[in-house]
């Protein structure tokens, strides 16, 4: 591997660390230790242990049953208030597979 | 195209590039400054900051590309629709590119009228009226196809007995709320892949989202294939704020294994098939740059292609598939038919870029009239910012994008706090060797330089901090 796809490899890592990203993660953690750094490797292992898992957080979940005007409201509503938005998008894994 | 009717034209190209995006759209995005020789393009992301005193800048000519105008699918669109428009309402002529006109058309039939836009391109060439029953009478309409030749693409394939892979392709699962049109690709690539694997052949074709192809690797994997299926896309239902979507999608939480047929009855009962808008997809010119043998629905294809010649014809009822798996046994003959395909889509010249420019540029503009006031300023300030992606560090770029959305925009902490943070290295709880890792990438000077003035600008246009997504900057 060249210095400069080492590099990519480690920055794809941090992102995925940095945004919780599942899948990124998932990812992260198959590469090799030594490639990706000892400190680096364990913090994307530790972080994917508690990376919320798209589609199954409950609270989201639970919205999808609700009747779709409201649904449709809701969700446009929700980002009148961007700080609850961006809390809801990173705890539940949702903004990985938003548009 | 003659380069003198460009000349000084200042034009911005407003987008919406991801890290993710499809190569299609990079080349589209990119046309614009490669094929307008003698003008100024500039490429804006709309989630890009503009510091206020590039903020003056009148361009002569603007174009929203579809990438931007696809985020009316999301909830996020009332809270973005507007961004940027100050600039683009300074420039003498709008052009707004349209994809998938028919998935929430009220909004953007209802943005062209906000925004006055003088021409929409768009690939759907019928029943206009019906997608856009405010703009129909006092716009301008032109058809323009969803993806062009790449001149740079058209090089390096193999014979195809030297491909590895028999049957290849990549389809999205459409939701049902687009009616049996949009559903058409997805169960036609199945059928194909399920028949050739019983036929014995080497098959790789996918609907799921973590088997798809980012930026050039697509085009490699279908120099890969001896055959790839498709044809025509587009919708036969009409969504127009988005509202059937929603119901389909929450109908589909409850029902998993709802059937099109039983979804059609609960939500759409005899509206489908009223109308087809129907668009030629890039992948036929993707494929013909590949030299990939193509198996395509029977129909008419922009006037060119001409079944056996051009394309092993499918019929619509899949009553010739033994004949198709029959055909793709006589590779010698199949590679006289990628061939012609190649020569009819690529080497004939009709269908490249600069044919899309023309498209919306021609007649528009023919000088600068605007002042130059505030474009010199926004076309520093965005080399500027584009800088590090445009070095070839996209990963680098993004990843810092990221540490600056994370740690400064979620916590709400101002930019002095982050730096003094940053230099202690009490931030990013969990993230901490990531971010540290990021930082430290940062090396020379100009790079420390970019970052402080990234973070200035995110600091000082709180729009741009509403929502997680990267800006990648084009040049």
């Amino acid at each position: 591997m060249t210095e400069d796809e080492l590099t990519r490899v480690r920055l794809r890592v941090c992102s995925a660390i940095i945004t919780n990203n599942y899948q990124q993660l998932q990812w992260a953690v198959d590469q090799k230790p030594e490639v990706v750094g000892e400190a680096l490797f364990l913090e994307a292992s530790e972080k994917l242990a508690i990376a919320p898992v798209p589609g199954e957080n409950r609270l989201v979940n639970s919205t999808r049953r609700l009747p779709a005007w409201v649904q449709f409201v809701g969700q446009r509503s929700v980002l009148l208030f961007p700080k609850l938005a961006r809390r809801i998008l990173r705890s539940s894994g949702i903004h990985h597979e938003s548009f | 195209m003659d380069s003198s009717i460009f000349k000084d034209l200042k034009v911005l190209v407003i987008h919406a590039l991801r890290p993710t995006s499809r190569q299609t759209t990079i080349d589209h995005l990119t046309s614009f400054s490669k094929h307008m020789s003698g003008a100024d393009v500039q490429y804006l992301h709309f989630q890009q900051p503009i510091p206020k005193e590039c903020a003056s800048a009148s361009p002569d000519l603007v174009i929203v590309n579809y990438d931007f105008l696809n985020y009316r699918f999301t909830p996020l669109w009332p809270f973005i629709k507007n961004r940027h428009k100050d600039i683009a309402q300074r420039a003498t002529k709008l052009v707004a590119i349209v994809q998938d006109d028919f998935w929430c058309n009220k909004l953007i039939d209802d943005w062209c009228i906000d925004w006055d836009v003088d021409r929409i391109l768009t690939p759907i060439d019928n029943n206009l009226d019906v997608l856009y029953p405010r703009s129909i009478k006092r716009k301008e309409f032109r058809i323009c196809l969803t993806g062009y030749v790449n001149e740079t693409e058209t090089n390096a394939t193999t014979r195809l007995i030297e491909r590895p892979i028999d049957l290849g392709q990549r389809v999205r699962d459409t939701s049902p709320h687009l009616g049996r049109l949009a559903q058409a690709k997805s169960v036609q690539a199945q059928v194909m892949a399920d028949a050739a694997r019983r036929a014995g052949f080497t098959v790789d074709v996918s609907s799921r989202v973590e088997d798809s192809f980012i930026g050039k690797s697509w085009l490699e994997f279908l120099k890969s294939c001896k055959f790839t299926v498709g044809m025509k896309g587009g919708a036969s239902l009409h969504d127009p704020i988005g509202l059937l979507h929603t119901k389909v999608n929450s109908y589909l939480v409850g029902h998993p294994n709802a059937k099109f047929d039983e979804i059609e009855r609960k939500f759409f009962h005899g509206k489908d098939m009223k109308y087809k808008f129907s668009a030629t997809s890039p992948r036929l010119f993707e494929s013909a740059a590949a030299g990939t043998c193509q198996i395509l629905q029977r129909d008419d294809y922009l006037g060119v292609l001409e079944p056996w010649r051009d394309y092993i014809p499918l019929e619509l009822d899949y009553s010739n598939v033994d004949e198709v798996l029959l055909s793709m046994r006589d590779v010698e003959k199949c590679q006289e038919i990628a061939n012609n395909a190649t020569q009819s889509l690529v080497e004939s010249g009709l269908f490249k870029y600069p044919k899309l420019v023309q498209l919306a540029t021609s007649g528009l503009v023919t000088s600068s009239r605007n002042s130059h006031q505030g474009w010199a300023e926004l076309k520093s300030y965005l080399k500027r910012m584009g800088a590090v992606a445009q070095s070839g560090r996209t990963e680098l770029h993004d990843a810092v994008l990221e540490v600056i959305k994370e740690h400064l925009t979620l916590s709400n902490r101002d930019a002095a706090t982050f730096r003094n943070e940053l230099k202690l290295g009490s931030f990013g709880s969990g993230s901490k060797v990531a971010i540290q890792t990021v930082l430290e990438m940062l090396g020379s000077v100009s790079d420390k330089n970019w970052f402080e003035e990234v973070l200035d600008a995110v600091q000082s246009d709180a729009k741009s901090r509403l929502f997680p997504w990267v800006w990648r900057p084009l040049l």
